[in-house]
């Protein structure tokens, strides 16, 4: 095992972020790097520097949750619930950092991290009709008039209420 | 950075993790991803949130006969639904049909359970049974064997389908249990809390000759418990859940002991259900009040605003709630003016 208690991540633009490795153990990817002795060093991710401290915060604010899991401190609770709002709504209101983070969750293997984001894009899609999803995420229709019509046809009771 | 104003933000997200994501959409809002585009049009197909429910199909206001021929359209679907699937695992599956042939469920129990899921809906109750009715309606189907035989499963909803308490031993990941529209007895809740000691989530909804309520079980671990309309012989509920946060109460009232909740946070009351008004009821809700010194938020029901005011303290609780926020369902009845009064003291 290595001797330092901290890791250093490197991103894209060439900023370090030296974690507690504790911390970081959340994520599969750099677990597995300092269980084979490979994180001595830096280790170089292909993630912007915002989105990375984002992700290290995260990674904080739960290791820190779920050591204080056991004493039922109401306060704490309170507090943790409150980061994880702000959380939610300033990724919700930011494409660009909300996708940067699916993605860079998903090379780093942190599930959790990994399925709120996912839940926090579906519920943006919630509700939405096909035109305005379309639009939120400029996704482009490249169906012909007839294909169209034939997915409507073969899934018609999803489209009337 | 520039705006990335024009590009497509799932161009770079794999199909795996757009399945994800639609896996957490409603199962009809996921189908309409279909119409998306060319790329999006079978991704929902492998959706880990499966839900088939017969109103996709049949309408409540159509006759029997159309019932009976779009029923038979609804269950044709399910079967090719799933004949196409080809992901290897589910993690919620739910049908709600109201007239259910055995080969269906069989068969969906078999391909769900095949799937390692881990939430698992039935629900058979007709949405013609009315909720406020005194009725009680016999279970439609018998919760097939092979069910309890599922190690892994952490949510159960079942709705007109009986259970037997006695095999619920395997259900030790069991987090969320909801239950409505059965017969069930003060032993077969007591059973299934002790069965399932990991038990996070309660919920009965319309059951019915329950003897009395009774959750003093101990050790629970238990945080929401929701008593919905359901019908008792006697008019005692008796709850002893120690790691309680949300309870909530529609039905008849009667004589509540709730003890030892120290982390018990959230309360709501709703005594619609009563039929008769009697003074001493005031008496009985006093009571329930009291031992609900800790909760921070409280709703309560035009019932218990008018009948409160007939307790043996008219004006307010001697030792006053800590409730924050109070929500009052008010029916602006005129009786009600006094125990809007008591509870705003």
């Amino acid at each position: 095992m290595a001797t330092t208690s901290t890791v250093k991540l490197r991103s894209g633009d060439n900023e370090v972020f030296e974690v507690e490795k504790q911390v970081m153990i959340q994520s599969g990817t750099i677990r597995n790097m300092i269980e084979d002795d490979a994180a001595d060093g830096e280790i170089p991710l292909q993630i912007s520097s915002r989105n990375l401290a984002k992700v290290v915060e995260w990674c904080k604010c739960m290791q820190h949750r779920d050591r204080n899991n056991n004493n039922d401190n109401k306060e704490e609770e309170e507090e943790e619930e409150e980061w994880e709002k702000k959380f939610d709504e300033e990724v919700s209101e930011d494409k660009d950092l909300h996708f940067g983070l699916l993605l860079a969750a998903n090379y780093l293997e942190i599930p959790a991290l990994l399925h709120r984001l996912c839940q926090l894009a579906a519920d943006i899609v919630k509700g939405k009709t096909p035109e305005e999803i379309r639009r939120t995420f400029n996704i482009k229709k490249d169906f012909t008039p007839e294909e169209e019509e034939a997915v409507m046809d073969e899934h018609g009771w999803a489209f009337h209420d | 950075m520039a705006d990335n104003d024009d590009v497509d933000m799932f161009s770079k997200l794999t199909n795996d993790l757009v399945t994800v994501i639609i896996s957490y959409l409603p199962f009809k809002e996921a189908a309409r991803t279909s119409i998306l585009s060319r790329r999006w049009r079978h991704i929902w197909l492998s959706t880990k949130k499966i839900e088939f429910l017969e109103s996709f199909f049949v309408r409540d206001d159509d006759n029997e006969e159309t019932k009976q021929l779009h029923r038979s359209h609804f269950i044709n679907f399910v079967h090719q639904w799933i004949g196409q699937y080809n992901a290897t695992i589910v993690k919620t599956f739910r049908l709600v049909i109201s007239r259910p042939v055995n080969f269906l469920v069989q068969n969906c129990i078999s391909f769900a359970i095949a799937r390692d899921v881990k939430e698992l809906a039935l629900d058979f109750h007709d949405p013609l049974w009315p909720e406020h009715g005194s009725e009680n309606h016999e279970a439609v189907f018998d919760l097939p064997m092979h069910v309890y035989g599922h190690v892994g499963l952490e949510s159960l909803e079942l709705f007109s389908c009986n259970i037997n308490a006695s095999r619920f031993n395997n259900f030790i990941a069991l987090k969320e249990l909801s239950l409505g529209w059965i017969q069930l007895s003060v032993q077969s809740i007591r059973e299934l809390l002790v069965q399932c000691p990991f038990l996070e989530s309660l919920s009965l909804k319309k059951c019915w000759e329950i003897e009395y309520l009774d959750i003093t079980v101990p050790n629970l671990r238990l945080k929401r418990l929701v008593i919905d309309k359901c019908d008792f012989n006697q008019y005692r509920y008796e709850i002893a859940a120690p790691n309680l946060r949300f309870w909530k109460y529609s039905g008849t009232e009667g004589m509540f002991r709730v003890e030892r909740q120290n982390f018990l946070t959230e309360v709501e009351l709703d005594f619609a259900l009563q039929p008769d008004f009697d003074e001493e009821i005031g008496e009985f809700l006093y009571e329930l009040l009291r031992q609900l010194e800790i909760v921070r938020v409280l709703t309560v029901c035009s019932f218990l605003l008018q009948v409160i005011p007939h307790a043996e303290e008219p004006f307010g609780m001697t030792v006053p709630l800590e409730v924050k926020h109070l929500i009052l369902n008010a029916g602006m009845h005129p009786h009600e003016y006094y125990g809007i009064n008591f509870m705003l003291k």
